[in-house]
């Protein structure tokens, strides 16, 4: 008999918790740090608790432009993920290197964040709503596209079959067969993603990426928290009216 | 009278070892409804696949018509061939019209498929096809509302739509209880005669053969053991077939 497999589990544990202890005497990740916080938290946030109304109009078209960012972004998402999601689905890729290489362009998209990829952006194209929408756009891209292309390959073989069999092209095979099949998955992940994509916009702004980010940062350096409570109750009211029109759009399709 | 389908020396062999057809000599003619009886794993399926191009042979010739099944060719050969599974192979979350239209696709170019804009000639062919399986009141109804026998009923209407010269029928009724098999073959055999095509089936079931098919072909391990009018047939060569 095989002698039993041996667990990596307790060596791998240790030293983790090795790291945790040695990092938190150098970061200052403690108890005593927790305490203060603790204690001092309340003072510092009561600070926030008279919101200073006098520039909302402008305020709210700043975080109108924060709607706009994430909008666009949703749909620059939408043509880039469209033609992508068919040449990462295994089954509709015309052969095996656009199928590799879309899914690990795709993996690129998610691993880098939104901010980084405004940040990259507002130093190459400058400042503003433009670097805004395109990074939101490319990062969300790597999820819609995955998503979609995953539930192409969800699609019975016999589906693709009976429509190919009638002398379909790849083209009307798409049409046809794949885009009807997922067409619920699509409209589901693209709400998703729009909703996502809005939150993410309301602090795009901190990089330079244009939205009412920007304003809140400003506002928190200069410790104008009077103006810094409004832009929070702002962004967490759009958050939420964002969220029940979702939610009422999700409803409808089911 | 031309053959319609020819097989010139066709043999398949799968990555796997498996030979599924060994050198296999046949010619289909139109008007004809040959039944294609062997055991599970005789190559009866890949005997209709490969003329429709579903699967390639590995060595030999397949024409239909004056076509040579290749890939560059695939689709003007599949214009000509329509094909009912045993699984229907619809298209379930469309309307019965839309996965009917599907076989006027080899027709269409591209604008037709994205806007779905197909003209009126194809809706009334369709509406015609509908009518002759006795679907004409589900156009609009969704696939996956209806059941197996009508799903497979919207199948046939899709090749009748494709005005091809030939039906292949892989199992079509191995999914369906015994009342409804009947109905599908009625239909099947019905449209066969009306429109001249020559229709090619997979059975398994030899008193359904026997009973609708003009020529029966009995194959075993990827070889044709007869070849032959159901009169013509004796029960000692059907017991051949299955036998082990």
């Amino acid at each position: 008999m095989k002698p039993r497999p041996k667990s990596h589990v307790w060596w791998i544990t240790g030293l983790i918790a090795l790291a945790g202890v040695l990092g938190s005497a150098s970061l200052g990740l403690n108890l005593g740090t927790l305490n203060s916080i603790l204690n001092e938290g309340g003072p510092a946030l009561s600070r926030y608790s008279q919101p200073d109304w006098q520039d909302l109009p402008r305020l709210i078209g700043r975080l109108g432009e924060t709607l706009v960012v994430g909008i666009w972004g949703t749909v620059i998402n939408l043509f880039l993920a469209v033609p992508l999601t068919i040449f990462a689905a295994r089954n509709l890729a015309p052969n095996r290197f656009a199928f590799r290489g879309s899914r690990e362009l795709l993996n690129v998209f998610r691993a880098l964040p939104d901010a980084l990829i405004a940040l990259l952006f507002t130093q190459g194209i400058g400042l503003g709503p433009m670097a805004g929408a395109l990074a939101i756009g490319i990062h969300s891209t790597g999820f819609v596209a995955k998503a979609l292309a995953d539930a192409m390959e969800r699609v019975p073989e016999g589906t693709y079959e009976g429509v190919r069999a009638c002398g379909a092209t790849r083209f009307q095979v798409i049409r046809f067969a794949a885009w009807p099949s997922i067409g619920r998955e699509f409209a589901s992940t693209t709400l998703y993603i729009a909703d996502r994509n809005i939150r993410v916009a309301t602090t795009l702004g901190v990089v330079g990426a244009g939205g009412i980010g920007v304003d809140l940062l400003t506002s928190l350096r200069t410790f104008n928290t009077g103006r810094a409570a409004t832009i929070m109750v702002l962004i967490v009211g759009l958050i939420l009216i964002v969220d029940v029109i979702s939610n009422q759009i999700q409803r409808r399709l089911q | 009278m031309q053959p319609i389908v020819r097989f010139g020396n066709v043999t398949k062999r799968f990555p796997n070892g498996v030979t599924a057809l060994n050198e296999v000599n046949l010619e289909f003619f139109p008007g004809q409804v040959a039944v294609v009886l062997g055991p599970s794993g005789a190559g009866k399926s890949t005997l209709l696949r490969i003329i429709n191009g579903l699967e390639s042979p590995t060595t030999g010739t397949v024409s239909v018509g004056d076509l040579a099944v290749t890939p560059a060719n695939h689709r003007a050969v599949r214009k000509r061939v329509g094909m009912v599974f045993q699984q229907f192979n619809l298209v379930p979350r469309l309307s019965v019209m839309a996965n009917v239209l599907c076989g006027r696709l080899a027709y269409r170019n591209i604008w037709t498929s994205l806007f779905f804009t197909f003209p009126a000639s194809d809706f009334e062919l369709a509406e015609k096809a509908l009518a002759a399986v006795g679907l004409g009141d589900r156009a609009w109804d969704r696939v996956d509302k209806l059941s197996g026998g009508q799903q497979q009923r919207v199948a046939i209407a899709r090749t009748v739509v494709q005005q091809g010269a030939v039906i292949l029928a892989d199992e079509p009724v191995a999914s369906l209880d015994p009342a409804t098999s009947i109905e599908i073959m009625d239909i099947l055999v019905k449209i066969a005669k009306e429109t001249g095509c020559g229709l090619i089936l997979n059975l398994h079931q030899v008193d359904l053969a026997l009973k609708y098919g003009e020529r029966i072909i009995g194959i075993k391990r990827g070889v044709v053991q007869f070849d032959s009018k159901p009169s013509d047939l004796g029960e000692d060569q059907i017991a051949a077939l299955y036998a082990a």
